[in-house]
């Protein structure tokens, strides 16, 4: 085995060093080289753009006053065939206006005409309208008047017979309260009559009326032999 | 006998009279002929009127042997005697037995008729009669009853 020296790192970075300075210069001679050659080329690019421009612009400047001369051109054209169609437009215009005006006219007579049928028409309806109603008005009392009249009779007719029946079946109450009333005054009033008696004959007769009445009842008994 | 009973009843009119007066006349008479007592010492005034009333031969007809024996025959013939029940509408007290005991004998004729005088108010006035079981109405609750259907028609002549 070979011992390496102690500096053999850096003799390799030397080394490297130097191959890349070496080859940077190599490198920015090319560049320079090549700025120089990108140089002349962009020079000449330079001139020649400038020529074309110049070039251009001379082209421009024609097609400008070229193009001025047609748009003059156009213009009085334009200003021409303009007038010309204003003119038309105005004949036109003014004929439609006349046309128009007179259908206007036409057509505001027929309005006025046709408002004037349409208030006729209005006013007829109007008048044959509130005829109409008054005659269906005078229809509807007609028959009101008649339902509230045969109303009435059929309700007067009721409740008299109502009334009739009430009356009736009062009477008939009455005549039975009276029949048992006095059926019970037949049934108690000989009763009432001897209750009475005694409360008041108790009192009122003198020994003399009792002895009396007394006497008549022997009387009586004689006659009929009750005692034999 | 007859005369004896028929003596008493002259002026004795009911049955109730009749027996108390016998009661009383056999106890006078016991005390006048036993104990030599010419008075009644229980009777009222009214009693010692009928004692006094009676005739001086009536007492002849009673001595000491024949007291009891008359007695003994009377009583049972008291209890014979028909009776005539009067119903009246009111109490009769001595008074009135005293005017309707002859008033009863005439209007009948029976000088020796007794009565028996009870009270029914719901005769109103007059009297009803019961003899030997048959009950009469001579009343005015019976004067109202027979003219009742009379009554009834003046009544309603004043209901309508």
């Amino acid at each position: 085995m070979i011992n390496l020296p102690a500096n053999l790192p850096l003799i390799i970075l030397t080394i490297s060093a130097l191959v890349s300075a070496v080859l940077y210069l190599r490198e920015y001679n090319a560049r320079k080289k090549l700025e120089g050659q990108s140089e002349k080329v962009l020079e000449e690019f330079r001139e020649k753009g400038l020529e074309g421009l110049h070039q251009s612009i001379q082209k421009s400047q024609d097609i400008i006053s070229q193009a001025e001369v047609e748009g003059v051109k156009v213009v009085a054209d334009t200003r021409f065939h303009t007038s010309k169609m204003e003119k038309g437009y105005e004949d036109k215009l003014g004929e439609i206006i006349n046309n128009s005006q007179a259908a206007i006219n036409n057509a505001q007579a027929q309005l006025i005409q046709f408002m004037a049928d349409l208030q006729k028409k209005s006013l007829d309806f109007e008048l044959a309208s509130q005829k109409s109603t008054q005659d269906r008005i005078s229809q509807m009392f007609e028959r009101l008047e008649q339902r509230l009249s045969d109303f009435l009779v059929t309700t007067s007719q009721k409740t008299t017979s109502s009334i009739e029946l009430e009356v009736k079946a009062s009477r008939e109450l009455i005549e039975s309260y009276k029949e048992q009333q006095l059926k019970l005054i037949d049934e108690n009033i000989l009763a009432m009559m001897e209750q009475t008696l005694s409360i008041v004959l108790g009192k009122k007769l003198s020994l003399k009326e009792q002895l009396d009445l007394i006497y008549e009842a022997l009387e009586k008994a004689k006659v009929e032999k009750f005692i034999v | 006998m007859n005369d004896i009973l028929n003596t008493i009843l002259e002026t004795t009119y009911s049955l109730t009279q009749l027996k108390h007066r016998v009661r009383l006349l056999k106890s006078y008479l016991e005390k006048a002929i036993f104990s030599a007592q010419a008075k009644e010492e229980n009777a009222n005034q009214a009693d010692l009127n009928w004692l006094n009333s009676l005739p001086d031969n009536f007492f002849k007809n009673f001595n000491k042997d024949n007291i009891y024996q008359i007695f003994q025959i009377l009583e049972p013939q008291i209890a014979k005697l028909p009776v005539l029940i009067i119903y009246l509408a009111f109490e009769a007290d001595d008074q009135v037995l005293s005017q309707l005991g002859p008033m009863v004998r005439k209007t009948q004729q029976n000088p020796h008729l007794l009565i028996d005088v009870k009270v029914d108010p719901d005769i109103l006035a007059g009297c009803a009669l019961s003899w030997k079981g048959m009950y009469k109405d001579y009343s005015l609750r019976a004067k109202i009853e027979e003219k009742k259907s009379e009554i009834m028609e003046n009544f309603k002549q004043f209901l309508r």
